[in-house]
């Protein structure tokens, strides 16, 4: 069982192609971007006043875009391979947190080593980073991994569950109140204050808050994926 | 085996089984046959856990089947469905890698026979040798229960022919039971056992074959003469020319009077009279 799980994650990771082809030419589009920027400014010592997003946070398209991947094409596949759907359920997750694990650490390195370069050789104002606005970088970088780590799966697995539930009523029904949640929710102070609260929960509470209760709703929500998995006629 | 009580399944208002009771309950080579629309695959995806039921029950090996739990004791892949697009190789060892008891050395002994080109991307592939590659990934999994939905769809003679004859060494080698539907009716008859005919989602024939052979004929001559016989058979169709009548039979053997013969019902012939509502009587 272990064995095919494993298998499962393996051949979702290498069939990836579209999501890493977007985060790849993402990323190169960035970095020919900082470079320009570099030449600019060592040639003309002009600073920039552009704040852009850090080149790290495009990695964060790789797990989030596997999430529209995965239930939308290789699970159906991975099933034409003769693979149970507690292969694929099981073989998904593993997927995401290696995918996420991943992106993490690859947006933590360019964090610590790659912004600062781009900042100091291109006299740019600032990099845009969310480990550092979420202030989770103040926590150490051990401990900004796993924040980072345990947000970003959360938002992965939210976006497998609806993409999964789209060709149901209820998934449907689910994008209406996601979208009846943000437009209601923020226009009333106190409902706001419930969005503000959750918000903070998941992004800015203390650490070990922070990593337990994303990893609490990655695990309900997951599971409650396994549900609409099983209803899913294939 | 195979257990199917008071089994129901609807798209909508449309009905695609109605209320099926069917025992498949030994080993062998099972040919489900039925028009398109008849309700095969529905039936396969039901057996397989692919699908929910609307009512009803399958249980395989005692074992009652939804889509949450999937048997490991059957291994069903539909017939030309999209695969990843990896090589013939590659596609074959991650079906070994996500199922659970497949025969490498089967798969590998069936790509050589087939003559598949192994670095060919499944997309490349003709459409024959695509519905080949999915044949492979369903027979060389060893589980207790099999099922092919049109594996030979798109195969040319050859192709068709060395597909039976593995089919029978998978059997001898593994004896289990395999589900074969298909179109290709008397092909797949050199090969099977048992016979299931399902029409518009009801189960009209299970049958041994050798049991169709006995009792599924056709008396011929004139129409006076062979119309009184029908009286008490079971006539699934007839065919007039001029004052000669063909009827065609499916019940108990009767001694023909002088003037009447008998002569075998092939499983097309069967098939097309048992489902094919032509009656030209």
């Amino acid at each position: 069982m272990h064995n095919t799980i494993w298998a499962a994650a393996r051949l979702n990771l290498k069939n990836l192609k579209l999501s890493y082809l977007v985060t790849g030419i993402v990323l190169a589009c960035t970095l020919i971007q900082d470079v320009v920027l570099i030449i600019l400014h060592q040639s003309t010592r002009m600073n920039s006043d552009q704040q852009s997003l850090g080149w790290g946070m495009y990695f964060y398209l790789l797990p989030l875009l596997a999430a529209v991947t995965v239930p939308l094409r290789n699970l159906r596949r991975m099933v034409n391979l003769g693979a149970k759907r507690s292969t694929v359920y099981w073989g998904g997750l593993v997927t995401y947190v290696i995918a996420t694990a991943a992106a993490s650490l690859l947006a933590l390195i360019s964090f610590y080593l790659y912004e600062p370069f781009v900042v100091r050789a291109s006299g740019a104002v600032g990099r845009l980073s969310l480990i550092d606005t979420f202030g989770w970088a103040s926590h150490g970088p051990i401990t900004a991994f796993f924040q980072q780590f345990a947000f970003l799966l959360l938002l992965t697995v939210a976006i497998h569950t609806v993409v999964l539930m789209q060709d149901k009523w209820y998934g449907w029904v689910t994008d209406g109140v996601i979208v009846a949640i943000i437009a209601v929710f923020t226009p009333i102070a106190p409902l706001r204050g419930a969005l503000v609260w959750f918000f903070s929960l998941i992004i800015t509470s203390p650490s070990a808050l922070q990593i337990g209760s994303c990893l609490v709703l990655t695990a309900v929500i997951y599971g409650l994926s396994r549900l609409v998995l099983d209803a899913k006629p294939m | 085996m195979i257990n199917l009580v008071d089994l129901r399944k609807t798209y909508g208002r449309s009905v695609g089984l109605d209320h099926i009771t069917l025992d498949l309950p030994d080993t062998g080579i099972y040919c489900l046959l039925g028009r398109n629309g008849a309700g095969k695959t529905t039936l396969m995806k039901l057996i397989a856990g692919h699908i929910g039921a609307s009512g009803g029950e399958v249980r395989v090996n005692g074992q009652v089947v939804v889509p949450g739990h999937m048997p490991t004791t059957v291994n069903y892949v539909e017939a030309n469905l999209n695969q990843f697009n990896m090589s013939v190789s590659s596609l074959i060892k991650a079906a070994a890698s996500v199922q659970h008891d497949f025969d490498m050395d089967f798969a590998s002994t069936m790509i050589d026979r087939f003559r598949l080109p192994r670095a060919k991307k499944y997309k490349h592939l003709s459409f024959g040798m695509r519905t080949m590659v999915t044949a492979i990934i369903t027979l060389a999994n060893n589980s207790p229960v099999i099922l092919m939905d049109e594996p030979t769809l798109g195969f040319d003679a050859i192709m068709r022919e060395q597909f039976n004859a593995l089919l029978l060494e998978s059997y001898a080698a593994h004896p289990r039971l395999i589900v074969v539907s298909t179109h290709l009716i008397d092909e797949i008859a050199k090969v099977a056992e048992h016979l299931v005919i399902i029409d518009q989602g009801k189960v009209l024939v299970h049958a041994s074959v050798a049991d169709l052979d006995e009792r599924a004929y056709t008396l011929s001559g004139m129409a006076d003469a062979v119309r009184p016989l029908l009286v008490g058979l079971n006539c699934i169709g007839t065919t007039m020319a001029g004052s000669a009548m063909a009827a065609h039979i499916w019940d108990h053997r009767i001694t023909p009077p002088i003037g009447v013969s008998v002569s075998r019902l092939s499983l097309q012939d069967f098939f097309i009279a048992l489902v094919g509502g032509n009656n030209n009587a």
